[in-house]
Formats: C-alpha cells, sequence, structure tokens
C-alpha cells in the first residue's frame, strides 16, 4: 500500500523528521554553483547538461543540478564525522522528453571518519525512508569493488571494463560472454562473470556461493558485506536483496552501493553509496556515503485519489457567514475535508455534497 | 491458475509472430492472441501471461516505464534509445545489420562534413565519433534509400537484412557498424517484484531458443 506521504507532503517533514532523530543536521544550499565545480566532476552528474549563466561579475554559474557534490565540497577536513541531511531542488534534463525540469530531492550525507556502524546507520534510514513510500520495497545492495576485482581477474581494463560494468548493468549474460571472447579472456571467467550478473536474492542466500567462485581479491569486500548484512538484521532491516547490476561510476564511487524500489514505480526511487573517490578528488581526507531519495519517482506512484474533498458544502445568501464558520468547524473536526461552495459553482468531485440555507438545493 | 500476470509487450509484425510462437512453446502460451479480432490485450491466467501488440521500436518505452514487465526488441533500438532496462537473453531471431552503404561509386571527400541520412542518429553518431569524422546527420523517418540517390546525403545508415532493395538500386555495404537481433528486455522494478516469474520466462525463452 503506498503511503499518504507521497500524495500530501513535499517530503521534507517526514523524511528530516526521521532523519533528525539519527542527529542528522538539516543543510540548506544556494541554488546557484560555479560551474567549474560541475564541469570537473561531469560524469558524478545524472546527465551532463546544466542550465549555466553569468553572474554580474561575470563568474559562470550553474543551476545546481546535483546536491551531493556542493556538501561533499564543503565538508571540513579532520577528524570526526558529518552527518547532514537536505530536501532541495536539482534542475536536471528529463530523459525522456530532453527538457529541463526541477526536481525536489531528499536525502542524507555521512562525511568523515566513516565506520562500518555508519554504513549500517545510512542503510538503515535508506530502508525507513523506502518505508515511508511504500510497505512493498526492497532494498538492493552491491558492492562495485567486487565486480572491479573480477573484472580485474579476467585482465578487463579502460573501454571493455567501461563495457563490461555496462553489461552487468543490464544483466545482459549474452553481452558479457561476447565481451570477454573479443578481449580473449578466459571463457571460464566469462561464465563466472555471467553467473554473478544474473545473481539476485537475499545475502544471507548468495554469500556461500560467492565465497567459492570470487577471486581472492573480491574476498574481502565480500566479508565487509557479510558484515554490515548481519548488523542490518540486527537492527531489523529486511528486505534487503544482494543485485550486482546495481553500479556506479568507479572514479568517484568505491564499495557499497545500493538502490531503492517501490512497486507502483518503474524506476530507482532511491539511490546511494560510498563515495570515498569523490571526495579524494576533491581534495577532502575523507570517506562518505549517503543516498539521495527521488521524490519526482514517487509522485507517479499510486492511483489518483477518487475524490477532492470529504464533504462540498453548498450555501446560498440566506446563510450567516457565522452558519458557514460553525458548520465549516463541525465537519473538520470530525476530521472531514469541506470545500464550502455559494450556489453549487465549481467542478470539484466530493465525496458527499450537503447543502446550506433554503435555496441552496436548488 | 497464476495470481499476477506477466505483462508482455510484443512487437507488431511477422517478428512479433515469431516471438509469440517462441513464448508458446516455452509455455507461455496464450491462444486468444492468435484469434482474428480488434482485442488490443490478450490474458491467459493458466499460464500467467497478458501480451498486447505494440510498434517494434515502442516496445522498450513499453518495458522501461514499467507498463510491460518484459518485451522483445531488436537490438538496434537498444543501441539507439538506450533505455534503462535489463537484456536477459537474446532470442537469435530477427538477424540483420546495421550498415553503412551509398552509391557504388562514390568517392569520399574526407575535406569536408559526411552528410548521413538515418533513422538511426545516435548509432550514427556514436560511429563516426569514433572515427573522428564529422558528420552531418539527416534524420529520415523511412525510404533512407532514396537519399544517397537524388544526392541529398553521402551514406546512409541503416538496418540491411538481406541487401535486396540496396543491390536493387545500386547501393552497396560500405561498412558494418554491428550485428542486430531480437533481445528479451525486462523491465528492472519488475524483475525484481515479479523475480520467480520473470527469471522462468528468460530461463523457458532460452531454453527454447537453445533447441531451435
Amino acid at each position: 500500500m503506498i503511503s499518504q506521504f507521497c500524495k500530501d507532503t513535499a517530503g521534507e517533514r517526514d523524511f528530516g523528521a526521521l532523519y533528525r532523530r539519527l542527529g542528522y543536521k538539516r543543510f540548506r544550499m544556494s541554488r546557484f554553483e560555479e560551474y567549474s565545480l560541475y564541469a570537473e566532476n561531469r560524469s558524478f552528474l545524472v546527465s551532463d547538461r546544466v542550465i549555466t549563466f553569468n553572474e554580474p561579475g561575470g563568474r559562470l554559474m550553474a543551476l545546481r543540478p546535483d546536491v551531493t557534490l556542493s556538501i561533499a565540497k564543503s565538508c571540513p577536513d579532520g577528524g570526526g564525522i558529518q552527518k547532514l541531511y537536505y530536501n532541495e531542488n536539482v534542475y536536471r534534463v528529463d530523459e525522456s522528453s530532453g527538457e529541463f525540469r526541477e526536481i525536489m530531492q531528499s536525502g542524507l550525507e555521512c562525511m568523515g571518519d566513516v565506520d562500518v556502524y555508519s554504513v549500517c546507520e545510512v542503510l538503515m534510514l535508506a530502508a525507513r525512508s523506502l518505508d515511508m513510500i511504500s510497505a512493498d520495497r526492497v532494498l538492493d545492495i552491491s558492492d562495485i569493488s567486487i565486480l572491479g576485482a573480477v573484472l580485474d581477474d579476467a585482465g578487463l581494463r579502460d573501454g571493455a571494463r567501461k563495457q563490461a560494468l555496462g553489461l552487468f548493468e543490464a544483466k545482459n549474460a549474452h553481452g558479457l560472454r561476447a565481451l570477454y571472447a573479443s578481449c580473449g579472456a578466459d571463457p571460464e571467467k566469462a561464465e563466472l562473470a555471467c553467473e554473478i550478473s544474473q545473481m539476485y536474492g537475499k545475502p544471507d542466500a548468495l554469500i556461500p556461493r560467492l565465497k567459492e567462485i570470487l577471486p581472492a581479491a573480491a574476498l574481502p569486500a565480500l566479508g565487509e558485506l557479510e558484515e554490515i548484512n548481519a548488523l542490518l538484521s540486527e537492527m531489523g532491516v529486511g528486505g534487503v536483496m544482494l543485485d550486482f547490476s546495481i553500479v556506479n561510476d568507479m572514479h568517484y564511487y568505491n564499495g557499497l552501493t545500493f538502490r531503492g524500489f517501490v512497486s507502483g514505480s518503474p524506476r530507482a526511487v532511491l539511490s546511494g553509496g560510498r563515495y570515498d573517490n569523490l571526495m579524494s578528488r576533491l581534495g577532502k581526507n575523507a570517506k562518505a556515503i549517503g543516498f539521495a531519495v527521488y521524490l519526482d519517482a514517487i509522485e507517479s506512484i499510486g492511483r489518483a485519489p477518487e475524490w477532492d474533498v470529504d464533504v462540498k458544502l453548498v450555501y446560498d445568501g440566506s446563510v450567516t457567514p457565522a452558519q458557514l464558520i460553525a458548520r465549516v468547524r463541525e465537519l473538520t473536526d470530525e476530521g472531514k475535508s469541506v470545500r464550502a461552495v455559494k450556489g453549487n459553482a465549481g467542478e470539484i468531485r466530493a465525496r458527499e455534497t450537503e447543502y446550506l440555507g433554503k435555496g441552496a438545493a436548488e | 491458475m497464476k495470481d499476477e500476470l506477466i505483462n508482455i509487450a510484443l512487437p507488431k509484425g511477422r517478428l512479433g509472430e515469431k516471438v509469440y510462437d517462441i513464448f508458446e512453446k516455452a509455455g507461455y502460451g496464450c491462444p486468444s492472441i492468435r484469434e482474428n479480432n480488434r482485442k488490443l490485450t490478450f490474458e491467459d491466467h493458466e499460464s500467467g501471461v497478458r501480451y498486447f501488440w505494440v510498434k517494434p521500436s515502442d516496445v522498450a518505452v513499453y518495458v522501461e516505464r514499467g507498463a510491460a514487465d518484459v518485451g522483445v526488441a531488436g537490438s538496434d533500438i537498444l543501441a539507439e534509445y538506450g533505455p534503462d532496462v535489463y537484456e536477459l537473453c537474446d532470442l537469435g531471431i530477427g538477424k540483420c545489420r546495421m550498415c553503412v552503404a551509398g552509391k557504388k561509386d562514390r568517392g569520399d571527400d574526407t575535406s569536408r562534413a559526411l552528410r548521413v541520412a538515418t533513422k538511426f542518429p545516435e548509432c550514427a553518431k556514436r560511429f563516426y565519433m569514433k572515427k573522428g569524422r564529422e558528420i552531418d546527420i539527416i534524420r529520415l523517418n523511412g525510404s533512407i534509400e532514396i537519399a544517397p540517390i537524388l544526392g541529398m546525403s553521402d551514406v546512409i545508415v541503416d538496418i540491411v537484412e538481406t541487401g535486396k532493395t540496396l543491390a536493387e538500386n545500386d547501393l552497396v555495404v560500405y561498412e558494418e557498424i554491428f550485428p542486430i537481433s531480437a533481445r528479451l528486455i525486462a523491465n528492472k522494478v519488475s524483475h525484481k517484484f515479479k523475480n520467480e516469474s520473470i527469471s522462468a520466462l528468460a530461463a523457458g525463452v532460452e531454453r527454447v531458443c537453445a533447441e531451435k
């Protein structure tokens, strides 16, 4: 069942309350950033098209297409940990229409001395965020460094490596087989890649098999996944699945990566991961993990409400304002939504219609 | 009787009929689809499937948007539009090639941008970008072969099946860009929430294709 949340609120109140309970502070930021931030980190962005303009001083600015970069660059160096959440608009090109859209995005970032507890806390908050959207949800996790080790083991580099990650993302086993063959890679290693690409299930069920088949270089990352999975169970977080089609750009992301899906939305509604590599590219001596909830993806979930209001209160000139106020208050006190309309004017779908005054019914 | 149906988008036309035959052999038959009527969707609760016919180039849109859980689309369409879907199996049918073709006697004038007529602008752009060649894309929706004959383009980037149309118009294939065949694709979210049934369907389809 779809939570009423997505129908009634923009998300800030609900998600913010959830994140604040675990000590995350709201981070407000400017709509504008210097364009150079995005130009230097182009492939971190979902789309490389950015709305730019010159500010009066001549600097080339951009309407923010992404939140994480803005928060990450403001992370102070040194010890400790920053836990921040946001609820901000971003400006991106819609893939299907090719037009720019203003998209509301909520999310959080945990930066600094990130340890296994912080990672599990972020995953737990991701799962709880999904729970607020729908009870019918899954949180898929993966580890990009495991795929990195598998590709290293087969000797796939540069372009072939990028192509292989795209094929993992599409669960395209026949494509992986063809790519490995064209690179002259060991056919047994191709079959291993195919098997991994098709895996989907609870971590407990898949990890034993992965231990048997993964190259030694992937085992430390698998061990971390196993530990995270055990801690999530302790935290009471269910609905977590292992899926190696969850792939992010390895120049920015490392280690754990995850996506959230709810039944009824045709695409991921939440996306996140470890981005220590981005921090290091930004010159920060810090680790980081975070996620974003795509509120535009939630908008289309569920059916449109059958009614606009519970009660359409039709009144005429014989009704005094005081009488009208009293009746509206009675109805709203009963928990009903009310629209008062004079003379039955206007189109509105109401569960029931009530007439007030002598001639209103006619 | 299966409660939750798998929604399947089939490409209209001869290819779609071949695809349905494969699905039927894999145990996902729906006899009503063979009836001659104007119905748009066809359900079979025993097999647990709901089929609908759509324009071949729209199959990927229906699947990406989740209106269909799975569908069958040509790898040309997948390469052109790059939908965010899973590609579960190569059916090995509808085989043809994406090619660069043009007039037999054309000399290549490398001092200016190459004029390329095509229905597949993204495929053409990617191909020539790798070669570092500047191109002028002429987007057409059909009868691509006529463009070089009338001198509107230097070459075409298009699908070649037998090469008969090209030969009859004194055109030849210069280069093959990539081979094409029909692929079973799945919506990523459907694949998670209907994982067992979609995985079983994909395995069945793959088995039938391998037996052919």
